[in-house]
């Protein structure tokens, strides 16, 4: 049985590519580097490695026969983020031996919170390009496989978490000076009242969901999965925990959008919180876990805080 | 059996006590006046009706102790506001032949969200003096469970809606005149980006909990149950939907807190939004399920809709 990963070095693909090579899979991770996985486990002593730049190369149309001409029982694209990507592979797919396709959709589908925790029954109303993207691409899987028995799954992941790179902090952007003046006690500024939801997931149990799909395939077929920690956490929550992890006093001050946002250090950390803000994120694992029996073995602080240890010990924070 | 409810015809009781008579309680209802339930249904014409100012009593210890001569099985205190009026009454009833006390607490024991959705096991970190008092008064009736064996279960309902009186609107207050607005197809103004949380629950559906923790007694004992529809919604989303079910345009102005508090300009509206927005409540009802077989018969806006019905037919909302 031969498996592809598409993205194979990731957040999600450190942890999946060891699984199937654990569970027996023959596999070939294709990456557009030779960047090395976050955590380097013994199994990826047992992994074909190729390099593909897959925009280069579907400009050339050779992305997807490339892919196909490897023959594979099982792809994972974690990496498809236009609806063109995700048509031109499944095309070239079409009429192999493969048997199940896995596309690494988002929370994103999902707009601006509505009912909560959001889940796979409600409609989707994105609000930005990347969610819009998602859904087309989603939108095309499900007809091709109403129309031609097209085997996908598609699992939507929260915020990836874990060691190795720098997770949403507390005002919700990806500025690690945050967790930095956290941890040294110092005052941090959050917009509102603090009450929009962040959802993180480790990307492990991101994994864990792929790997679930491709055990319970029929079940799996035809729908989409969220792939997020059992709880949400609002930025007050997450901020007076982190304090609480650093043991220090929490010293948080409150402001209103516009004050906010002379607070945070650049235009893009002010658009990444603007964005988490307004999808205020609050999703349900429940369908996982009924469906494909997801277990999820880290809570949203015990992945957010094995995130912030790395960012500790890679000296990308200083917390004295 | 006996069954006495105090405070019984109010929101729950209206329900509650119909469902108590159908169990084949001999039920009596004790409240200050001689309102009349919000819906009549004709159980009520079983019910004792008895008149006790329980504010009033309680100053001379009075009110337990006439509770207690009713002798009853079960006792259902709606209308326990305070740690203090709890304690005069458990007093009152130990050592009679009670087997169950049922005690309405309130989603307020939580205070500002933390991971959400919030549950039974997350820690008690009230916001104000209303649940920080439910606070007191379950530690009260555990520490009575646990040195005592006094039988009591607690219920925490979210927002209680239904018809006959005026529901949460979704600018987080219970102004009649926004949905009035709303359904003249008029501009409302949200605070913030509207996606802080509201969590209703249908009047019938937290009567049901109590029913069930009744029914199922031995399990019920020293556990406390959030009784919430399935889903919260954000402001956002609540507004959204009530435009659409008044087939109107949504028009929906989102203010900074300082503008919106100079556009609301009246401070009990403020003070009311600023509680709801500050606690952004969003619970989960999974242990009412698992335990005592909840199964919630309306979602958190099918509630709002049976409410806003009412409040037009009553006249408190204008629509064309």
């Amino acid at each position: 049985m031969k498996a592809v990963v598409i993205g194979a070095t990731g957040h999600t693909g450190t942890y999946l590519v060891p699984r199937l090579v654990n569970y027996g899979y023959e596999v070939t991770a294709v990456t557009r580097g030779l960047s090395e996985p976050y955590t380097v486990t013994g199994e990826w002593r047992e992994v074909e490695r190729v390099q593909l730049d897959r925009s280069e190369e579907e400009k050339a149309g050779t992305f997807g026969k490339k892919i196909a001409a490897m023959n594979p029982d099982i792809v994972v694209d974690l990496i498809s983020y236009s609806v063109e990507s995700t048509k031109s592979t499944v095309r070239a797919l079409k009429g192999t031996n493969l048997s199940h396709y896995l596309f690494a959709s988002s929370i994103w589908e999902h707009g601006a919170a509505s009912v909560t925790p959001a889940d796979e029954d409600m409609p989707r109303h994105p609000i930005d390009d990347y969610g819009r993207d998602k859904v087309a691409s989603v939108r095309f899987l499900h007809e091709e496989f109403v129309k031609n028995g097209f085997p996908y799954t598609a699992v939507m992941p929260g915020h990836i978490t874990g060691p190795g790179w720098n997770c949403i902090n507390p005002t919700g952007n990806f500025d690690p000076e945050i967790f930095g003046r956290i941890g040294r006690g110092e005052k941090i500024y959050l917009p509102h009242f603090g009450m929009e939801c962040v959802h993180h997931v480790h990307a492990d149990d991101v994994a864990q969901v792929f790997f679930r799909a491709i055990q319970r395939r029929t079940a799996a077929l035809d729908q989409d999965f969220l792939a997020v920690a059992p709880q949400a956490m609002t930025l007050r929550g997450f901020a007076e925990a982190m304090y609480a992890w650093f043991g220090k006093e929490p010293d948080i001050e409150y402001l209103p959008w516009e004050a906010w946002q002379k607070t945070a250090g650049s235009q893009a950390f002010i658009n990444s919180t603007y964005s988490h803000l307004a999808h205020s994120d609050n999703y349900s694992c429940e369908k996982a876990r009924r469906i494909l029996g997801y277990a999820p073995r880290y809570t949203i602080l015990q992945a957010v805080c094995e995130c912030v240890s790395s960012m500790i010990a890679r000296g990308v924070i200083q917390v004295g | 059996m006996k069954a006495v409810v105090i405070g019984a015809t109010g929101h729950v009781g209206t329900y509650l006590v119909p469902r108590l008579v159908r169990m084949g309680y001999q039920v009596t209802a004790i409240s200050r006046g001689t309102r009349e339930p919000y819906t009549a249904f004709p159980e009520w014409r079983e019910v004792e009706r008895v008149r006790l100012d329980r504010l009033a009593l309680e100053k001379s210890d009075g009110f337990g102790c006439k509770v207690a001569a009713m002798n009853p099985d079960v006792v259902v205190d709606m209308i326990s506001l305070d740690y203090h009026s709890t304690m005069e009454t458990v007093r009152a009833l130990q050592g009679t032949n009670l087997s169950h006390y049922l005690f309405a607490s309130s989603i307020w024991e939580h205070g500002a969200a933390f991971t959400v959705p919030a549950d039974e096991d997350t820690p008690r970190k009230p916001i104000d003096d209303y649940g920080r008092d439910k606070v007191r008064s379950i530690e009260y009736l555990h520490g009575e469970f646990v040195q005592n064996g006094f039988p009591y279960t607690a219920v925490m309902p979210g927002h209680i809606s239904g018809p006959g009186w005026t529901c949460i609107n979704p600018t987080g207050n219970h102004d009649p005149s926004v949905f009035t607005a709303i359904a003249h197809g008029e501009r409302i103004y949200v605070p913030n980006l509207g996606v802080e949380c509201v969590h209703h629950v249908h009047a019938d559906d937290v009567a049901q909990v109590f029913e069930l923790a009744i029914r199922h007694r031995d399990a019920a004992l020293d556990e406390d149950f959030l009784a919430v529809a399935p889903k919260a919604i954000t402001l956002r989303g609540y507004a959204e939907h009530m435009y659409e079910w008044f087939g109107k345009e949504a028009d929906i102005a989102y203010l900074p807190w300082p503008e919106w508090v100079k556009v609301t300009a009246d401070e009990e509206k403020i003070n009311r939004t600023f509680r709801h927005i500050s606690h952004c409540n969003n619970y989960s009802c999974e242990k009412a399920r698992r335990i005592l077989g909840y199964q919630p018969q309306y979602s958190g806006m099918d509630a709002v809709h049976e409410a806003v019905h009412s409040m037009i037919e009553r006249g408190v909302v204008i629509s064309d």
